[in-house]
């Protein structure tokens, strides 16, 4: 059997086609793409803009006024817009240091919000505190539910004050920390020789696992599903939506699927696409799996289109478009978690385990 | 007819060395020793026995349940002493017996854990009960519990050699079919995976491999069965027996079998082999010497000889149910399990179950009720599909709806082609019970 493979060897500087299909393709032009340019590029911009969030609210909290409170909230909606590009990769880094609790988990409990305020003694690292925090509490601060400007800006008490800072401050020291590390040591363990295949601890294994675990969960459940009733028998759960208290969930949706779209597409460079394509020219027994994903992310981006902020008011007024947005966002799941992790040899599974 | 029937018997009741199934008795109990610390090591216990809060029993197994929390540690830890018995030969049948019933227990428990290997455990394991394995070599010697013997009857050593050849037969036979020969799947999605493997991962990259490995291992497979008896073969056979089941260990998650199947090929070596590997080990012999060299076990029991003689007739036909069923079998797995069929398709499946009543309608988080294991698994199996519905039924039923419809829209991808629909997404499964018949409602591949 080896001297077949030595023969075929040896063949192949001259003639590939005599192995038939040859398998060529180098994941490391894939993964120092995805990592450079796609992954650290995404968590470079949200570490910049929760710096400026930090500004921000320092301008605000020394001169409490409706110039600085709109510059807030303008800060804030930026800050969560390049938050939607680092969604997918909650591996390595993201996952040790808790980048999804300290930032975007929602809906948020407000009685504890409050509590937590009045009493003024918290720790917002502890499991208990994960409802308490992040860009949805910094919405709720913000914007409060039908309060004026001005009853929103009297409301920032001494108590109210530390708290936003202490929520700003822990965004913003996660994404640093998670940038840092991602610059300075796991951009290399993730672009590294050692880390090519696609078995479990492999990166691709593992980018596809945690990209398809976060557009099932966070991006068609959390984003639009759990709001329009998935969950609750059809009747809607509007504290859920995301941007619940700032209405602009379906803006940040977008860029989330631009963000998914990124990954996949590699922007100007390899991504998930170029891979598929070569190795299912090897495994796939059917063609079109790429113009497939690509035809249905337009779908689900038309799905989109189709619908305006606030998202509240679309389940209430459009619920059949809003759930049209859903079943597109579930094609798009089956096609990631069947065909294409099945092309790729991606073992779908969050456990380990023997097989046979 | 007869003649043969008595051919038969008179060559089943031929007296041979004891030494192959005695050092078949050590390998194994090492290897299960060594399973069960790797397993428990690993965090299974936990992960596949006592996190679950749903566990997919077989069907007509429903009454087994788990014990609660700590006690499943108890039953390894158990399974652990029972495979050191036997590995030491000490209260041999006792330690058999506990380990047969304790390994078998804890398979039946849930489907999604279900491997061919852990099968052929419980089987040999079921064998060994009656192999008077412990009557050289053995703790029960030393302390008198047993009498030694040199010779036993052939039945045992070839009930066990039966049962190995079965398992690479009906492997190779399963092989057979065109996905595998003519498109080389999924050897091309699998070897695809590997080519950044060191040392010989560029060899994976060439199509051809795919197809070399695809009938090297069909041919391997069913023709081993045949040619491993003979003595001059097996100086070439062993090497390529060995390097092959290394090879799917290099390449394939799949635990302890390759050194499982290696361990116990070893038995069709030749009984002087064994003489002299127990010899070392004992280091007597002199001792070996003294023994009366044509002290045999005595006749056989007939109770020994009906349960061989059903087992036989069983492990024959049972992986050929399959043939029973309309449709394709890997699409519709239905007389899939307990046939061998290891390593044979890539199957990937997503579910999504939906509860209605009325106008209403929710979608089920499946990771609610379910590992991601479990999850897995179920997303391809009919019959696992069909338990889990019945299982949000009675959940939803918990939660106050009186008479639940539980339908599901299922996508599945086998063996490189594109995802299609896997189940008519129509069907109230909570209206169908599982069992022997063709599942109707499993949709045309």
């Amino acid at each position: 059997m080896l001297s077949i493979g030595l023969l075929a060897l040896s063949s192949c500087n001259t003639d590939i086609d005599i192995g038939g299909n040859f398998n060529s393709y180098d994941q490391t032009a894939l993964l120092s793409n995805l990592g450079e340019n796609i992954i650290l590029t995404a968590y470079e911009g949200l570490a910049e803009e929760t710096a400026l969030l930090q500004s921000s609210t320092e301008a605000f909290l020394t001169a409490k006024n409706e110039v600085t409170l709109e510059a807030l909230k303008v800060q804030l909606k930026a800050t969560r817009k390049t938050w939607q590009y680092c969604t997918p990769y909650n591996f390595g880094p993201a996952a040790d240091l808790g980048l999804v609790s300290n930032l975007n988990i929602y809906p948020i409990d407000l009685l504890r919000v409050e509590s937590n305020i009045t009493s003024g003694s918290y720790d917002l690292t502890t499991l208990a505190n994960n409802d308490t925090k992040g860009f949805q509490t910094l919405g709720y601060l913000l914007y409060g539910k039908d309060q004026s400007t001005a009853d929103i800006i009297a409301s920032f008490d001494s108590n109210r004050e530390k708290y936003l800072t202490d929520i700003v401050a822990l965004i913003d020291e996660t994404s640093h920390s998670v940038f840092n590390t991602w610059k300075n040591s796991y951009l290399a363990t993730f672009t590294s020789a050692g880390a090519n295949g696609v078995d479990a601890g492999s990166s691709v294994g593992q980018l596809v696992n945690t990209m398809n675990r976060d557009f099932e969960r966070n991006t068609r459940d959390g984003k639009i599903g759990i709001p329009v009733g998935i969950r609750s028998l059809g009747t809607p759960f509007p504290e859920a939506t995301e941007a619940f208290f700032a209405d602009y969930s379906i803006e940040l949706l977008e860029i989330n699927i631009e963000g998914y779209e990124h990954l996949y597409t590699g922007k100007t460079g390899e991504g998930l696409d170029d891979f598929l394509m070569s190795i299912s020219a090897v495994t796939s027994t059917q063609s079109g799996l790429d113009e497939d994903i690509t035809a249905q992310f337009s779908k689900v981006q038309n799905a989109i289109s189709l619908v305006n902020d606030p998202l509240i008011d679309a389940i209430a007024n459009q619920k059949t478009q809003v759930e049209t947005i859903f079943a597109e966002m579930q094609g798009l799941v089956i096609l990631f978690k069947t065909d294409m992790a099945s092309s790729m040899g991606v073992i779908i599974t969050y456990q380990d385990t023997d097989g046979d | 007819m007869i003649r043969l029937i008595y051919h038969i018997k008179e060559i089943l009741s031929r007296k041979v060395s004891i030494a192959p199934v005695v050092t078949f008795r050590v390998l194994f109990g090492l290897l299960m020793m060594s399973s069960i610390a790797r397993f428990t090591w690993y965090g299974w216990i936990d992960a596949q026995y006592i996190k679950p809060n749903f566990f997919f029993s077989y069907y007509g197994f429903d009454w087994i349940s788990p014990l609660p929390e700590h006690w499943m540690y108890a039953v390894f830890g158990l399974m652990f002493i029972a495979a050191l018995g036997i590995t030491l030969g000490l209260f041999y049948r006792l330690s058999a017996v506990s380990f047969f019933i304790l390994f078998t227990y804890t398979e039946l428990l849930d489907k999604t854990n279900y491997l061919n290997h852990y099968y052929f455990v419980s089987l040999v394991a079921f064998l060994l009960i009656f192999i008077p394995a412990n009557l050289r070599f053995s703790l029960d010697i030393r302390l008198g519990r047993a009498q030694r013997v040199n010779q036993i009857q052939a039945l045992f050593p070839i009930i066990l050699k039966f049962q190995l050849c079965l398992v690479y037969f009906f492997a190779g036979i399963a092989k057979i079919n065109t996905d595998w020969l003519l498109q080389a799947q999924p050897l091309k999605i699998w070897l695809a995976a590997h080519v950044y493997k060191p040392l010989l991962g560029w060899l994976l990259r060439y199509e051809w491999t795919a197809y070399i490995f695809s009938w090297v291992g069909m041919l391997f497979d069913t023709i081993v069965p045949f040619i491993i008896w003979f003595k001059p073969l097996q100086k070439f056979i062993f090497p390529i027996l060995i390097s092959f089941h290394l090879m799917t260990w290099w390449l394939f998650p799949i635990g302890m079998f390759p050194f499982i199947m290696i361990g116990a090929t070893l038995i069709f070596i030749d009984a002087k082999w064994h003489e002299k590997v127990i010899c070392f080990f004992e280091r007597t012999r002199f001792y070996s010497s003294l023994a009366n060299e044509n002290h045999s076990t005595g006749p056989l029991n007939h109770l020994v000889k009906y349960v061989f003689v059903l087992f036989f007739i069983v492990q024959i036909s049972f992986p050929l149910r399959y043939l029973l069923y309309p449709g394709d079998l890997f699409w519709t797995e239905q007389g899939y399990r307990f046939s061998w069929r290891v390593m044979l398709m890539e199957k990937a499946g997503y579910a999504t179950f939906y509860v209605t009543e009325g106008e209403k309608k929710i979608m089920v988080s499946n990771e609610v009720f379910l590992t991601p294991q479990q999850e897995k698994m179920m997303a391809t199996q009919p019959d696992m599909i069909l338990q889990f519905a019945h299982h949000i039924e009675e959940e939803y039923k918990k939660k106050g709806l009186v008479d639940p419809k539980v339908t599901a829209d299922i996508h599945v991808s086998l063996n490189g082609r594109r995802s299609k629909l896997f189940i008519d997404p129509s069907v109230d499964l909570t209206e169908l019970k599982d069992n022997w018949k063709h599942k109707n409602w499993i949709s045309v591949q």
